[in-house]
């Protein structure tokens, strides 16, 4: 490995031994995955758009001069990989309109349905805040997503969005604002948050 | 800035446990004020762990996608040597290598059927047939004409160069196949997953090629032609898991008994 190291383990130039390359994919995939979480379709696997940044990660990372942008790089990456899987399932729903339901919704089994009648209450809640927060506006659900993978400091997300660090810090106080709101929407007992009767409510 | 934009971010420091003094201080003045703010603050821890337990979940299968192997990056730029460096592949290429063995996989287990059946039909060995040797998605494996369930290993056995479009059977041992056990490689990393690094087995024997497609070179010497080459490998590894969820929803590895692998399978 040749030129000046970053703060990612990289190196400003030079090709990165196949270590090294597979070491810094360790490093950031979890927050590739959580872009990809924010932008793709809701019935998008996130393994399998994962897996296609991996290989243009690896097929390009020899075009990119300045290593110091690697996490601006790779989120390009995975806003494009989403944004084109979101293109073609559009693509493809014209052949399915009869699936549509009448919000024009595609009318596909939820693959994490099943997994919530197995899940308890726990998980059924974190899989409706998640769906919350995957509904928020672009600007705001990024870097809540972004700020709920372990170890990703409000500095890093602001080099990765690109954006000030004040900046971030208003959009996540926001996107939060926006959370608690519909969180406490779905608190009411019409709107199907799973209820928990207090006898079910486990002491402490 | 408004008190609510204060509000939201002294709650926003609160969450990442980042908050001063002053700010604590300026959070417990909110609250003596807008009595509502403990019900926000409730609401904001809730919504936290919640996204963080389903963030958990979900981002978990990321650190089951690792990057193409070495080898299927080289295999699809002839020539080219990839040896310590990943290849610089072409973005059409490399699209086309997403999930290699997927397409492969189903093309080598309609190839194996057949091979299979195409064995069992000019042999007609009952005997043969029964020891139940089976292969990727459950096709039938050709076995070596003179093993012997059960002979000794051969670790340091070569798969044989049997050339595109080559129907040779390649040497297959029975009993490194039950060691290999019942899978094929990547279909293996699906399932389970050894504990500790990657698999990176030895060779152990080969399946017969399957031509996929053949046509006249452009200089007129001979064909390029496209063939798939399965192999099976056998590694050591320390154990056996696949990735379930606890009680509270969390992702944990549950332990698999090598035998409960190859009934899954089965």
């Amino acid at each position: 490995m040749t030129g000046e190291a970053t703060d990612d383990g990289s190196s400003d130039a030079g090709p990165l031994p196949a270590l090294a390359l597979d070491a810094l994919w360790r490093e950031h995939r979890r927050w590739v995955a959580a872009i990809l979480l924010a932008y793709m379709p809701r019935e998008a696997e996130l393994d399998d758009l994962l897996q296609e940044v991996a290989v243009i990660f690896v097929s390009r990372i020899g075009e990119l001069r300045d290593r110091g942008a690697l996490r601006p790089w790779l989120r390009t990456i995975a806003i494009n990989a989403a944004r084109m899987d979101a293109r073609a399932r559009r693509a493809r729903r014209v052949h399915l309109r009869p699936l549509e339901d009448q919000d024009g919704e595609m009318a596909l089994a939820d693959p994490s349905a099943e997994h919530e009648q197995l899940a308890s209450d726990t998980r059924a809640e974190a899989e409706a805040v998640m769906r919350l927060a995957r509904a928020l506006p672009e600007d705001y659900r990024e870097p809540l997503l972004l700020r709920s993978v372990q170890g990703l400091t409000q500095k890093q997300i602001s080099v990765t969005l690109g954006l000030p660090e004040t900046t971030i810090e208003t959009r996540l106080a926001r996107a939060r604002r926006m959370l608690r709101q519909q969180v406490d929407e779905m608190h009411t007992p019409r709107s199907g948050w799973p209820e928990r009767s207090a006898a079910r409510v486990a002491a402490p | 800035m408004n008190d609510d934009n204060t509000l939201d971010l002294l709650l926003g420091r609160i969450l990442d446990r980042r908050a001063s003094p002053a700010d604590w201080d300026s959070f417990a003045t909110f609250a003596q004020a807008r009595p509502d703010t403990w019900g926000q603050l409730l609401t904001a821890l809730r919504s936290e762990q919640g996204l963080q337990r389903s963030a958990d979940i979900e981002l978990s299968v990321a650190d089951l996608v690792d990057l193409p192997r070495e080898a299927t990056v080289a295999s699809l730029e002839p020539g080219s040597d990839t040896r310590g460096t990943w290849a610089a592949v072409p973005p059409r290429v490399a699209r086309r290598a997403r999930r290699p063995w997927t397409g492969w996989a189903a093309a080598a287990a309609l190839a194996l059927a057949w091979a299979g059946s195409t064995w069992l039909a000019t042999d007609g060995s009952a005997q043969r047939a029964a020891t139940g040797l089976r292969g990727i998605n459950g096709a039938p494996v050709a076995a070596a004409p003179h093993a012997e369930p059960g002979a000794a290993s051969a670790p340091d056995a070569a798969p044989s160069d049997l050339g595109p479009g080559s129907r040779d059977e390649a040497p297959v041992d029975p009993a490194l196949l039950a060691q290999a056990g019942n899978t094929a490689g990547p279909r293996l990393r699906d399932a389970a997953a050894p504990v500790g690094d990657d698999l990176h087995g030895d060779i152990v024997g080969q399946l017969p090629l399957q031509l996929v497609s053949s046509v006249a070179s452009a200089d007129g010497n001979g064909l390029d032609v496209v063939y798939v080459r399965p192999v099976l490998e056998r590694a050591r590894v320390s154990g056996m898991y696949s990735l379930g969820f606890d009680d509270a929803g969390r992702l944990s590895p549950v332990s698999i008994q090598p035998a409960s692998l190859l009934l899954a399978d089965n």
